[in-house]
């Protein structure tokens, strides 16, 4: 390299006054720093320059490189591989350098390394190729990382189609961008239906807006757990899902989309249901005794007054008495097995406009007289003003009758009931049952709602009744709580919201 | 009999007090009937006519007053006053009718729904 070539390549060093030895010197030692493998070759395709680092990577010597052909210094498998000898002699040719390669080279008894090369041709000042540089870098360790992310991919893709549950992705408008595997097979749609369309319009009419606002608050930030949201399949079938939802975020924290993982609730339901039901007939064993009374004393009317009207039958007062007596316990007496048939009959689900304060006061219609008999003084503080909630009624007969019933075992020598029900902070309703029983020990109140859990001698309780109720009111996104002190009696109180659905 | 016999039916169902009466009224018997239809106000018939009450027909779930206490309160204070006792409650055959029983608690029973030949047996038994 002449000096012309020196301040032509060397911008910036003009005004640094160096001798050819200084200069040279410098030049070496920016071309030992240099954290990658240099060789510069000549036309021959000899060695002109090897730095330190290819000297120290290939564990070669100086000697045995400089001046040395390519074949020397590379393997034939690695030169035909690569075909760096016709690449270098095309920049040569050519005058422009290669872009980047990646190439395998592994020096004798070391571990492959794999390195990103290309050629630079070196210019002297008449525009002819004087040399020709091959820079080597080593990436080993950025393409076992790379080939880790792709396994981790691999992974989560196999997750992902492999699942059993709903895994879909959605942008930050809560457009579908993936449906997996198990989606397209509880929906029926494929994912290539789907993409670009937004979740919300599979749902089902009347919860089309709370899932838009659930997207629009996990955008802000918020993570949604167990939201339960029907999808219209394309079947037509409406299919029950829990859903959870997540946002993405890429490495600055901005949001890329949603993830939601949706669980089929379809079978879960029908266990529920069934759960449900024979919780329903386990309650109702609880109140037969009651049940036998409450039938037998109109049966009895009507069965003494025809035995009177036979025994009397030309009485004409009397007649009339007896016949008018025999149909009113009739009529008791069906009125008694209708409401059973009610309230046994399995509940198709069904959520409807419902006015709480109805739905206890039917309840305490079916066991008025039980509460009587058991000298249970029953004090209802309805809120009249109390919201409309969408509910499914009998289930939630269902969880008062086991409260109700609940709250009767816990005061055998009478006591007073109250049930309020109330607004609260205009979101929820609050009903509260408050017994002035025998109350629930510190530690058996962590497991009133556990199933089979009963105080109860064997075959008096079936330790369901609580559980069903805690389950129905989760049913409705509500909350159950108990607040209790031993010998003074027990508070039962119920939030249920009013936008539920 | 030459005097009338007295009895005091305490049921909450009035129209269990009515056939009761009927039953009683009907037939040739000499009764005079006294009817309760809650626990306390059988209790006042007793505080004021128990010398002259001889027969008590009682329901034992009754929503004021527990009627078997009721029973026991009588045969207490007045053990002149036969009892018997009737519900819809109990079987004959359950333990506290056949206790009762045999604790002479009270002193027959009929089960709702009864037939009226079995109000006249237990009565003439008890009588006997």
């Amino acid at each position: 390299m002449n000096s012309t070539s020196k301040s032509q390549n060397m911008i910036g060093f003009d005004n640094i006054r160096l001798s050819e030895r200084e200069y040279e010197r410098l030049c070496n030692m920016i071309f030992s720093s240099i954290p990658s493998s240099l060789l510069l070759f000549d036309r021959n395709l000899r060695v002109l320059i090897a730095n330190r680092n290819f000297l120290e990577k290939s564990h070669r010597t100086k000697a045995n490189t400089l001046g040395k052909h390519i074949n020397k210094i590379f393997t034939n498998v690695i030169l035909e591989y690569t075909r760096l000898r016709e690449r270098i002699q095309a920049v040569f040719k050519t005058g422009i350098g290669d872009r980047g390669r990646e190439m395998y080279y592994r020096s004798h008894g070391l571990p492959s390394r794999v390195y990103f090369y290309n050629l630079t041709p070196l210019l002297d000042n008449r525009n002819a190729v004087e040399g020709v540089l091959l820079i080597m870098v080593d990436i080993t360790q950025q393409v076992s990382l790379r080939e880790k992310v792709r396994q981790t991919e691999r992974h989560l893709v196999c997750v992902v189609e492999s699942a059993n549950d709903i895994v879909t992705s959605l942008d930050s408008k809560g457009m579908i961008t993936t449906w997996n595997n198990a989606a397209e097979h509880i929906s029926g749609y494929m994912e290539r239906e789907l993409i670009g369309k937004s979740l919300t319009s599979m749902c089902i009419d009347e919860q089309k807006t709370t899932l838009t606002s659930i997207i629009k608050s996990i955008s802000l930030g918020k993570t949604v757990k167990h939201v339960e949201l029907s999808l219209k399949v394309k079947n037509g079938k409406i299919i029950p899902i829990s859903w959870s939802f997540a946002l993405m975020r890429d490495n600055t924290q901005a949001v890329v989309g949603i993830v939601g993982v949706g669980q089929d609730r379809t079978e879960r339901r029908e266990l529920e249901a069934q759960l449900f039901q024979s919780a329903k007939l386990a309650s109702l064993g609880v109140m037969a005794g009651g049940i036998a009374h409450e039938i037998r004393n109109p049966l009895c009317i009507s069965s003494a007054a025809a035995q009177i009207l036979l025994a009397n039958p030309d009485n004409e007062k009397l007649r009339m008495e007896c016949a008018e007596k025999v149909y009113t316990g009739i009529k008791r007496a069906s009125q008694i097995i209708e409401d059973l048939l009610k309230f046994t009959r399995p509940t198709e689900e069904h959520f409807e406009l419902l006015n709480i304060n109805n739905a206890i006061e039917e309840t305490f219609n079916m066991i008025e007289k039980q509460m009587l008999l058991m000298r249970i003084n029953v004090i209802k503080k309805l809120d009249l003003h109390i919201p409309i909630i969408r509910a499914e009624k009998n289930l939630l007969k269902q969880a008062f009758l086991n409260i109700i019933l609940n709250a009767a075992n816990a005061m055998p020598n009478g006591g007073t009931l109250t049930v309020t029900t109330l607004t609260h902070e205009n979101n929820k309703i609050l009903i509260i049952f408050k017994d002035t029983g025998c109350g629930i020990p510190l530690k058996n109140i962590d497991k009133i709602f556990d199933p089979f859990f009963s105080t109860m001698p064997v075959g008096q309780g079936t330790g369901l009744g609580l559980s069903i109720t805690y389950s129905i009111i989760k049913h409705h996104g509500g909350a159950i709580h108990v607040e209790s002190i031993v010998g003074k009696g027990s508070i039962f109180k119920i939030e249920i919201p009013i936008k539920n659905t | 009999m030459s005097e009338k016999t007295q009895v005091l039916i305490v049921d909450d169902e009035v129209d269990i007090c009515w056939a009761l009466e009927n039953i009683l009224m009907l037939e040739d018997y000499n009764y005079k009937i006294h009817i309760a239809t809650s626990g306390k106000e059988g209790l006042n018939f007793i505080e004021q006519l128990h010398s002259t009450i001889s027969l008590l027909i009682l329901d034992i779930k009754l929503p004021d007053i527990d009627g078997l206490k009721f029973a026991d309160f009588v045969r207490q204070h007045y053990p002149q006053i036969k009892i018997i006792i009737i519900t819809g409650y109990y079987y004959r055959h359950s333990d506290i009718v056949q206790q009762g029983l045999a604790n002479n608690l009270f002193d027959g029973f009929i089960g709702k729904p009864f037939k009226i030949s079995e109000i006249h047996s237990t009565i003439e038994s008890i009588a006997s």
